[in-house]
């Protein structure tokens, strides 16, 4: 059962129309998720009902009074569980932060509150947003709503199957190495990471800080630039946060992307990748084409160094942004912790999950004496070597077209031995590890009836022009406002 | 080189997590895999290339040395697994 | 002893006198309720960030200048990890790869007046760590945040000290530079400045070093005096007995008065430092150096120089009295407007010592007025009031008094100058004490002395002294 096809923006015009009350919204959404989320097991926390038509009430008032100016005033959404809501549980899906209620709000939660839209609750990811399939929370797999036998991708694996299974609009996702994207492409849905820093961070339970950064996930491109509207620019608490021009991406999208110049990826082509996905993407270029773009088939030499370099970087990092769960000040503790250095190992033993211990020893190794050289400092000087060819890249060509994964998405349980766990990152990577804006979107789907994302990654700070190339695909295609419903799905 | 079950235990006992001892030997086995994979990156030549750390030109942001609102202590303390009006309290330390 | 030479290195921990934390807006306030300057960022709750506190970098920059570094134009926070309950983030935040000062070097002058130099290696700038409580039962810890991520510089000489002495004369020495930058209020009860000894002990002329030993928790001169002493003869005693020395660090244990073996992990620390993605690099330009350049103060050295040429102190006592920049400044605003300022540093060295030492007051809580206190001074130049009246005023003054001549008036202070009433009181004087004066006449020059304390004595403390010898003199001569 769905809210609604409706849009994020059309539901947000019909509520400041007065065809439709917040309340309303709000009710629809609570119902969808009665109704589906026993299969989809994409939340992890729902607000109390009470409290929700309480926040419900005040904003109808503040749009009655127009005080409200958002366009997605009133319009119900999820937030990622990794990402802080003062007053309401925050677990990572992590047994760690099982009872977590942080003292503060992340600011995109603050700016989404701002903006009028109604946080429903928190949505289920991979434990510590590590992983590619959101099998590993400590509540519960999530399941595709296209197929309840297949994993929606991770981390984000919630955020993607809420939207996908029409439980609420839109939603909030972190992407550290893909984690939007790949949930975005095996779910159907637009997935959107913002250039690093353009959307703050603060709150957002760290992974690996250098890579990290939150972005939207939504029916369509419409909706990404209208969310990115109320979640970008600078933030006085991440220094990282970069100061951005004022300037709506939503009144930029023209849909005209006639004379750009866009470099298809060769290695979309490889012997791993996906025959269906293969043709979708060739489909895809010649949608461009046909839009007035340039596509051009080039090489990217250092594509197989992409995966070593960030597993190195995002483990080392996450190594130590997770040393701070010791079961001292918040988070578990080990009931039969003794002494102090029981509380240490017991309490991080029980309250890690093996995918989190086994990244966390991973990247202790790496910056481990004797290994740093060989390890962490030459996966910062291979990170180099790939900006540079990026920015190379980016000297001829305004974007790189490429599949968000070489498949659709596995069975649950489907066992993966460690290589194939990073091959399912493979295309999505390079962008963080160089900061770079890129979009997932629907581009059709495969024999089995499984959506198939392709993606766009553009120039550092260019978020406004990543977001009209896919706003230009989707004017002339309609892949994206397929459902579940009418699939093979729910 | 080879990762070890001794290797293991000692990046556990540096991150301060216990294991079972059936999980070491496959958890050596695993990171074993993982760095051969990682290992390919010593298949290039980066002499001479400099560490990238930070992206873009961002710089010396810096915060004015002004007071913030003090925080609620109540707050602060109440996720912790023990703790007083005052304090979180952790099992006793020995100097 | 002199068959061993004593290789001695200092780690001093300052902490800066910002207002707020370095990565956060937390009051730095000392002695404030537990976890009460504390938010969710210095208590590292999830998806927290650091932002960097700019008043840091400028005080850091101002050390390294005052203390003869070369300041680095490149600087990250880098990220020491380790896990102990006093640090939340299970990191600390320092500067391992790119310190911010380099290469300083400081001039010393010994207490024998010999010169000797010290070598700064390297300030590096870094987070602090909270407070563990042990409970009064003893069966649990408390944790206290308020320390946590305050600002410190780590000033690291090289091993350039060979006896306590030098030591001492070292750390002086980088004290007062900090209190005259006002860095730092340097309370090392407080905890604001820590310092930690590295000492090592080689055969005499040796170019080789021998094993170091760590000795932390000094908290006064006298503490460090004394680890010193006892550590040096540790290394000896086991040097000359065959015994071996362990590099280790050693917590001295100040009422013992003994250093011992800091309990030490079966793993040797492993750090794992890597630079701190959350930290954008600073970058310090050439004009930041300049500034910082300029508003430098004039040290104490400087200042002590001036003040035997500008006021006619002897060495002495201005260095004493350039030792507190705070005391210092009363002086230097005091003698300007005195007509002796050899009388304001007698009585400042003399009886403002005495209170400040008899209440236990540090120079920061003195509220003398510099007015009231010239005005005091001049009293006594000018002959208003004696020395012995002058106690008392002084003591007025010291407690924050400002109108002196009204004080002298209303407690009937005013030196008697009158040579009749002095003659009265000498002709008194002597007609009740005729022992006395046939002694003194009989050559016992001491009994001299008590016929002008009885004479005193009967103009209750306020005879102008000069004149009641002079008087009684004469009269005895008579």
């Amino acid at each position: 059962m769905q809210i609604t096809n409706l849009t994020a923006l059309e539901v947000g015009a019909e509520i400041r129309a007065g065809k439709r009350s917040v309340r309303e919204a709000v009710l629809a959404a609570l119902d969808a998720i009665g109704a589906t989320d026993g299969q989809i097991n994409a939340f992890i926390t729902v607000q109390n009902r009470e409290a929700l038509l309480a926040r419900a009430d005040e904003v109808q008032a503040q749009i009655n009074s127009g005080i409200l100016a958002s366009p997605l005033a009133g319009v119900p959404i999820g937030i990622k569980d990794n990402i802080c809501t003062k007053g309401l549980r925050t677990t990572a899906a992590s047994k760690m932060l099982a009872n977590f209620v942080p003292p503060y709000s992340a600011t995109v939660v603050e700016r989404l509150e701002q903006a009028g839209m109604i946080v429903i609750g928190k949505l289920n990811l991979d434990e510590f947003a590590m992983g590619t399939t959101s099998e590993s929370s400590f509540f519960g797999p999530v399941k595709n709503p296209w197929d309840l036998s297949r994993v929606p991708g991770g981390s984000s694996g919630g955020s993607a199957a809420a939207v996908a299974a029409g439980e609420v609009y839109a939603t909030l996702g972190t992407d550290t190495g893909g984690s939007i994207r790949l949930p975005a492409s095996y779910c159907g849905v637009v997935g959107f990471k913002p250039t690093y820093g353009a959307v703050s961070r603060y709150g957002a339970i760290a992974c690996a800080s250098s890579m990290d950064q939150v972005g939207p996930l939504t029916k369509d491109v419409a909706d990404a630039a209208a969310m990115m509207d109320v979640l970008k620019g600078k933030d006085s608490r991440d220094a990282l946060s970069l100061d951005l021009p004022d300037t709506s991406y939503l009144t930029a999208l023209s849909g005209d992307i006639r004379g750009k110049r866009i470099a298809l990826l060769n290695e979309s082509f490889g012997a791993s990748v996906d025959a269906d996905v293969q043709a979708r993407m060739r489909a895809a270029a010649e949608t461009f084409r046909g839009l007035g773009a340039e596509v051009t088939e080039i090489d990217f030499p250092l594509f197989d160094y992409v995966m070593p370099t960030y597993a190195v970087l995002a483990n080392a990092e996450a190594s130590s942004n997770l040393a701070r769960y010791d079961g001292m000040r918040y988070g578990h503790r080990a009931e039969g912790a003794r002494n102090i250095e029981e509380v240490y190992r017991l309490s991080r033993g029980e309250g890690f999950g093996p995918g989190v211990v086994r990244r966390i020893l991973l990247g202790t190794y790496v910056l481990s004496a004797g290994q740093y050289d060989s390890y962490y400092k030459k996966a910062l000087q291979v990170k180099a070597l790939i900006a540079q060819q990026l920015d190379a890249i980016f000297a001829e060509y305004d974007a790189i077209l490429c599949p968000c994964a070489s498949a659709t998405a596995p069975q649950i349980g489907e066992t993966l031995d460690p290589q194939k766990r990073f091959l399912a990152d493979v295309f999505l990577a390079a962008a963080n590890l160089a900061g770079l804006p890129a979009l997932a979107f629907p581009a059709g789907f495969d024999a089995a009836g499984m959506p198939i994302g392709a993606q766009i990654i553009g120039r550092r700070l260019t978020d406004a022009e990543v977001l009209n190339f896919g706003f230009a695909f989707q004017s002339v295609t309609d892949c994206h406002k397929r459902t579940p419903g009418e699939g093979a799905g729910v | 080189m080879r990762i070890t079950d001794e290797m293991v235990q000692s990046l556990a006992e540096l991150s301060q997590i216990e294991l079972s001892a059936d999980w070491r030997g496959s958890l050596a086995e695993e990171i074993g895999q993982t760095l051969a994979y990682i290992n390919v990156l010593h298949n290039l030549n980066t002499d001479g290339t400099e560490p990238l750390v930070y992206l873009g030109t961002i710089s010396n942001v810096m915060r004015p040395d002004v007071l913030a609102e003090p925080f609620d202590r109540a707050l602060l303390l109440q996720n912790a697994p023990q703790h007083t009006e005052e304090a979180f309290v952790v099992p006793k330390i020995v100097g | 002893m002199k068959n061993w030479d004593i290789v001695i290195g200092l780690e001093i921990h300052v902490e800066l006198s910002t207002k707020t934390k370095i990565f956060c807006g937390c009051s730095t306030a000392f002695g404030a309720p537990s976890n009460t300057n504390c938010c969710p960022g210095c208590t590292a709750m999830p998806g927290t960030l650091p932002v960097f506190n700019e008043k840091v970098l400028e005080y850091a920059v101002k050390a390294g200048l005052g203390l003869g570094c070369e300041i680095q134009r490149y600087n990250q926070f880098d990220r020491k990890n380790y896990f102990y309950p006093d640090l939340p983030t299970a990191y600390q935040n320092s500067q391992f790869f790119f310190p911010i000062c380099k290469n300083g070097r400081v001039d010393i002058t010994l207490p024998s007046g010999e010169a000797h130099s010290v070598r700064i290696h390297q300030i590096h700038m870094e987070a602090d760590a909270g407070k563990l409580i042990h409970s009064p039962a003893g069966d649990c810890t408390y944790l206290d945040d308020n320390r946590g991520s305050m600002p410190l510089i780590e000033i690291v000489s090289h091993p350039d000290m060979s006896s306590a002495e030098e030591v001492l004369a070292y750390l002086a020495h980088v004290k007062s530079t900090l209190e005259y930058l006002d860095v730092s209020d340097c309370q090392m009860q407080e905890g604001s400045l820590r310092v930690d000894v590295n000492l090592s002990v080689k055969p005499a002329g040796s170019t080789t070093l021998g094993t170091r030993t760590e000795m932390k928790n000094l908290n006064s001169f006298r503490a460090i005096q004394r680890a010193i002493a006892f550590e040096s003869e540790r290394h000896i005693d086991a040097l000359e007995s065959g015994g071996e020395l362990v590099q280790e660090t050693r917590r001295w244990d100040d009422n013992k008065g003994e250093s011992f073996a800091m309990r030490s992990k079966e793993n040797a620390q492993d750090y794992r430092y890597f630079p701190d993605p959350d930290i954008p690099p600073i970058l310090v330009s050439e004009e930041f150096i300049q500034r910082c350049r300029d508003s430098q103060p004039e040290f104490q050295a400087e200042k002590a120089a001036r003040f035997v040429a500008d006021f006619g102190l002897n060495p002495k006592d201005a260095a004493t009295i350039t030792a507190d920049r705070k005391i210092a400044a009363l002086f230097e605003e005091t003698a300007a407007l005195a007509q002796s300022p050899k009388e304001v540093s007698t009585w400042l060295l003399g009886d403002m010592m005495y209170h400040m030492g008899d209440r236990g007051l540090e120079s920061s809580a003195l509220t003398i007025n510099p007015a009231a206190f010239a005005a005091f001074a001049n009293a006594i130049t000018g002959g208003e009031i004696n020395r012995t009246a002058g106690k008392q005023v002084f003591e007025y003054v010291f407690d924050g008094g400002d109108d002196v001549p009204a004080y002298i008036k209303a407690h009937g202070l005013g030196q008697i100058n009158d040579d009749g009433a002095i003659k009265a009181a000498v002709d008194k004087v002597l007609a009740s004490n005729e022992k006395a004066v046939e002694e003194y006449r009989a050559g016992k020059e001491k009994s001299f002395g008590f016929l002008v304390g009885q004479v005193m004595r009967e103009l209750q403390g306020k005879g102008n002294p000069g004149q009641i010898n002079a008087v009684l003199k004469q009269s005895l001569e008579a």
